[in-house]
Formats: C-alpha cells, structure tokens, sequence
C-alpha cells in the first residue's frame, strides 16, 4: 500500500507533441482515483507512466516514498489491468495469474493458495484449467483481475477495463471493482473515458483535457461545484446548458440578459459576479435545474422555448428547446404537458446556476 | 439430411478432378521409376500401369550406384543448416523490426527485398566467383550461404507477421508482473511465436531441398539431389531421374501435410479482447 505522486510530469515524444504537460497529482494511500477525460487527454499516458511503461521527460514520480523514474515496470511493485486484457493465450488461466509470483520465487503452496483463493473471489474456480480462448469476454476480465489480485502489488492501475464488455456486463463488473476495493483497502488508479464509470467508481475523480488537469475532486464536488466549463460539461449527463449572454444590473439586483430573456441571479451569486455587470458572461444550468412552468410554484425566470425533440427515458423525458436561438436541454417528469414543435415555458432555478469567464472558462460564481 | 449431401456432390465432384489433374503427375513420375522401359516408351501409354508390371530395376540401380547417399546426405545437410542458421539469423532481427515505428519499418521490410530484385541466375555467377576466391567453392558451407541469400528475405518477412501478430500489450503485461526483457521473451513471446518460427523454418529447409541454380553454379564434384536427378535427365536416364524425382519429393509432401495445420492454428485466440 502507498500514496502516488506527481510532481510536474511531463511526457514529450520524439516528435515534439507534449502530450503531458505538466501534471501535480496526489493520490493517496488506499485512494480510489479515477482519470476522466475524452480521447487524447493523456490519461492512458499518465496512468503508463506510473506503470513504468512510457517514460517520463520531465518531473518526478513518487510511489510511497520512493523516487521510481527511472525504474522499469518490473521494478514499481504495480499491478496493471490492460484495456485489452493482455492475457497471455498459452497459458490456462491459472498459469496466467501464477506468473508474477513464479517471477517473484514464491512458494508453490504459497502461489496455489492465493491463485485459488483469487479464483475463488472471482468466480473462477473451474476454469483454472482452462485457456483464455475458452472463455468469455467478462470472465477474461476477471482473470485479467485476478492476475493484479494475485499480486498484492502497492497500487493496482486499471486501464479502461470494461469498455470490450456489454452494457449489462459493465454495471456487474463496476460493482464488483468497487467492492474489491472496499475490501483490499488499496491503491487504485483506474482510466477510464465514461463519465458515468468515475462519478460511481471514484474516492476522488482527476479530469483530464488536452494533457492537463482540469479538476481533482470528489464525484459530488465535481458536479455541483465544477471549477471550469469544461468540467461541468464534461460530468453529468446531458451534459450542462451553456447560454452566452451579459450581466446587467437593475435597481440593486443583478441578471443575466440573453437573446430576450432576462433572468434574476439569487444574492450569493450575485455577489460572486459583480465584476462582470455590462460584460459577456455564460451561464450554466444542468438539465435537472430546468423545469415545466405549468406544474411549479416559482414564478420568476420564466423562458419560452420552442420544443424540438423529446426523448422518453421511462421515468423522465429529455427535452431539446429552442430558446431565442440558443439550444438547451431540460430533464422533465415522463408525463409533463409538451409537445414536439410546440412552445412551452420553462422555469430555470437559478440557485443552481453557474457563471463562467468566457475567456478562461473559469467558473467565477463558486 | 440426403438434400444437403446432394447438394455437396458437386463440390467433391470438383475436388475429385482438382486433386487428379494435381496428383497425376506425381503419379506418373513413381510409374516411370518402377515401370519396365518397353512400357514407358511405347507412343500409346497405358493410363494406370503397363502389362509387363512393376519393376525395382531403377530403384535398385539409383541405389548401388554409390552416387545417391552422399547427395542425399549434401541435401539433407545444407537444408537443415539453412534452415536452422536462417531461423536463428532472422528472429531477432525480425522481432526487433516488428516494434520498430511505422516508417522504419516499411523501409527495413522493403530492403529485404533488394537482394530478390536481381535474377538469380545474374548474381549466382560473382558469387561464385568470389567464393572460389574464398575457397568455398564445391563446399556445403558456401552453399548454405548462397542459401541464405535467398531465404533470408523471406523468412524475415514472414517472421515480422509472426511477431507483429503478438500484441505489445502481453510484454508490458509480463514486464508489469516483474519479468525481465529476456524472460518475457522466454517465456512469452518465443512459444507464441513458435507455430510462425515452424512455418517458416519449413519454408526454408524446402527452399533449399528444391534449389537448383545456386546448386549448380558452386557444385564441381558433390551433387545435391536436384542436381543428380539433373544428371540423369541430362543424359537421357529418365527412370533413373524419375526415381530421384521420386525421392526429392516424398519429403517435400510430408512437411507440406504438417505445414498446412500450423497454418490454421489459432494460437492467438482469447489473449487480448
């Protein structure tokens, strides 16, 4: 068991691409850390450096207290569990997770106990005999998992693991992880690109965009108190409403004005973004934050909004509203009174609402 | 269940003819070897065998004759020395061009080829003529590097396939569960590598059972076999020829049987995705 640490990583390649730039990043002892972000953002990168598989160009990695640069993946005392699984297709299942310990000269009753004893808590105590080939996709994943469980490494490194398996598959599997965490009380760094795997799997979630860190927080801080526009729109789903406007100021109170609309910041936030009164400013409001006038008690920060496409989730429907030219999604009870290509009023309750610089995208009201 | 089978008539009618317009041949040349001369010689051939029936004449002539052992021997040392030395000259240099980047590699795979761009009959001449400078002239040694010229190319190629097809991601698995470089490629890539090492080693030891014009040029006194049934032809000893041709070809039928089920084999399977 042990902290990692980052401390100003870089990764450049040969080509002059610096897909890494700069990265501080704690994870503590027995953390379950998540690396989001879309394609190309270095989280696989990242995740390979602590591994030992990419090298690093600049800045030092720190596996508890020790300095492992330099160190090849033999070395780190990591497990790794590969996109692809990486198992190896000559050896039957037990031999695959027998490796690393025949590597690290364990005893013969010591390696069965713990192959059986993982096989056991996967579910895989039929198949030791077997080849990979014989198997299916989920329980490939598990001996892939088994394999780091085996181990008892310092930290344990996920990269994307579910994303070759069904949908139903990855909801089973998902739990399974967590609780195998819960239990070994060890350090896991897990990839992944689905938003909706890290807000469920992550002590603490670091996003990622473009080699660089755009938040490390809990699930819940992530989504209500997003630091950039990018985050907010990259956690939750659908994602946030982004509508362009001004700040104005009108006897004392303060509104965000857009394409006809004008709508009444409450007090707190309105003191956060005084600077910006007669200046561009964005507003974020999640879909959930968007509500059908008819059946509500608010009566302030009505729109009208032409409905374009209602999509039926069962409990909910998820409506896209034309609102003075700016698109913008609201999540609303399955049965509420709209109607494709028909006007409708919204509420929008702004005491959730965000304001971001159009410039830096920084979130200035929290 | 009858619908079905009368459906695949067709098709084993067809493999029927395929295979007896291929196996006649090879027929025909094992009739030659064990058939009477008046038999083979006649302008209307019979279509199985002639009535005078079989005979060991030939077989027992190539046999006495005091040339075929020591050819049998030069052919079968050569193959096996080309293949192994090929085998050995072509792994690392293949598996090393598998995980080379693309450009590279598309470079490397091409300048293999530049030696196979020349007639083989063009290059064969200086080469004998600087390996009669070298003193390896009419040695099995010289042969098996004029071998080499030839297969090497081939056998790189083959094996960059062979390697490319093994996913980086099961050596980083096995250097992540603490093995070294030459661990992982003992225990890792060497036997998942293995049925391509095999098809190609006897691509190899064919190639050279069957070559001829690197054979002749630097043979002065010991045949290879293809060059003793050479002699015969030569001289108008069809049964003796037939009889070699016979013995060159048993093992050439052999190894494809074997080649043809590594070929299929799916040794991969299961090991990523």
């Amino acid at each position: 068991m042990a902290q990692v640490t980052l401390q100003k990583v870089r990764k450049v390649y040969a080509s002059g691409y610096e897909a890494v730039q700069g990265i501080d990043l704690d994870i503590h002892d027995g953390e379950f850390m998540v690396l989001v972000g879309p394609s190309g953002c270095a989280k696989s990168t990242t995740l390979r450096m602590i591994a030992g598989l990419e090298d690093i160009t600049s800045g030092d990695l720190f596996i508890g207290e020790r300095k492992v640069n330099d160190l090849p993946p033999s070395k780190r005392n990591v497990a790794m569990v590969f996109q692809d699984y990486a198992l190896y297709p000559h050896m039957t299942v037990y031999e695959n997770m027998a490796y690393g310990l025949r590597i690290r000269k364990l005893s013969k009753s010591e390696i069965h106990q713990r192959v059986t004893n993982a096989a056991h808590i996967l579910g895989l105590a039929d198949h030791l005999a077997q080849k990979p080939k014989a198997l299916s996709g989920g329980q490939r994943q598990r001996v892939a998992v088994g394999r780091t469980l085996v181990r008892e490494p310092e930290v344990f490194l996920f990269d994307e693991p579910l994303s070759n398996l069904d949908a139903k598959l990855r909801v089973h599997m998902r739990a399974e992880i967590i609780k195998l965490q819960k239990t070994l009380a060890t350090t896991m760094v897990y990839v992944t690109h689905d938003q909706v795997e890290a807000m469920t799997m992550g002590d603490r979630i670091c996003v990622l965009d473009a080699g660089r860190i755009m938040q490390v927080d809990t699930p819940r801080a992530l989504y209500e108190r997003p630091a950039n526009r990018f985050v907010a729109t990259f956690v939750g789903s659908p994602a946030m409403n982004i509508l362009r406007g001004r700040l104005a100021k009108e006897n004392e109170t303060y509104c965000f004005v857009s394409g006809g609309m004008t709508l009444t910041l409450p007090a707190d936030k309105a003191d956060k973004v005084k600077p910006y009164v007669n200046k561009d400013i964005e507003l974020g409001i999640r879909p959930e934050h968007i509500r059908d006038r008819s059946t509500d008690t608010q009566t302030d920060n009505v729109v009208r909004g032409t409905v374009l496409l209602i999509e039926l989730m069962g409990n909910e429907i998820i409506v896209h509203v034309d609102v003075a030219g700016q698109p913008v999604i609201g999540r609303l009870d399955a049965h509420a009174p709209v109607a494709h290509g028909v006007e409708h009023d919204f509420i929008l309750d702004m005491r959730y609402s965000h304001f971001f610089d159009p410039e830096s995208g920084k979130n200035v009201s929290c | 269940m009858p619908k079905k089978l009368l459906q695949h008539i067709p098709f084993y009618l067809y493999l029927a003819v395929v295979s007896l317009i291929i196996l006649y041949p090879i027929f025909l040349m094992f009739k030659i070897s064990a058939s009477h001369p008046a038999d083979i010689m006649k302008p209307h051939k019979d279509l199985l065998w002639g009535p005078a029936g079989i005979t060991l004449e030939h077989w027992h002539n190539v046999f006495t004759s005091g040339l075929l052992l020591p050819s049998l021997f030069k052919s079968l040392l050569v193959a096996t020395m080309v293949m192994i030395l090929a085998i050995l000259i072509a792994a690392p240099a293949a598996y090393v061009i598998s995980r080379v980047g693309s450009p590279f590699k598309y470079l490397f795979i091409i300048s293999l080829f530049i030696s196979r761009t020349f007639p083989e009959v063009a290059i064969a001449l200086p080469v004998s003529v600087v390996f009669l400078h070298w003193n390896l002239l009419d040695t099995s040694f010289g042969l098996i590097l004029a071998h080499l010229i030839k297969v090497l190319p081939y056998v790189g190629w083959i094996l960059i396939g062979t390697f490319e097809a093994i996913p980086r991601s099961l050596e980083e698995a096995s250097s992540v569960d603490g093995a070294s470089k030459i661990r992982t490629l003992r225990k890792v890539i060497f036997p998942l590598s293995l049925p391509g090492v095999a098809v190609a080693a006897m691509l190899v030891w064919l190639e050279s059972w069957n070559e001829f014009t690197y054979a002749l040029y630097l043979t002065v006194s010991e045949n290879t076999l293809p060059l003793q049934t050479y002699y015969y032809v030569n001289r108008g000893g069809i049964f003796n020829s037939a009889a070699y041709a016979t013995i060159i070809t048993l093992p050439v039928i052999i190894l494809t049987f074997i080649l043809q089920r590594y070929i299929t084999s799916g040794m991969l399977a299961g090991g990523v995705k």
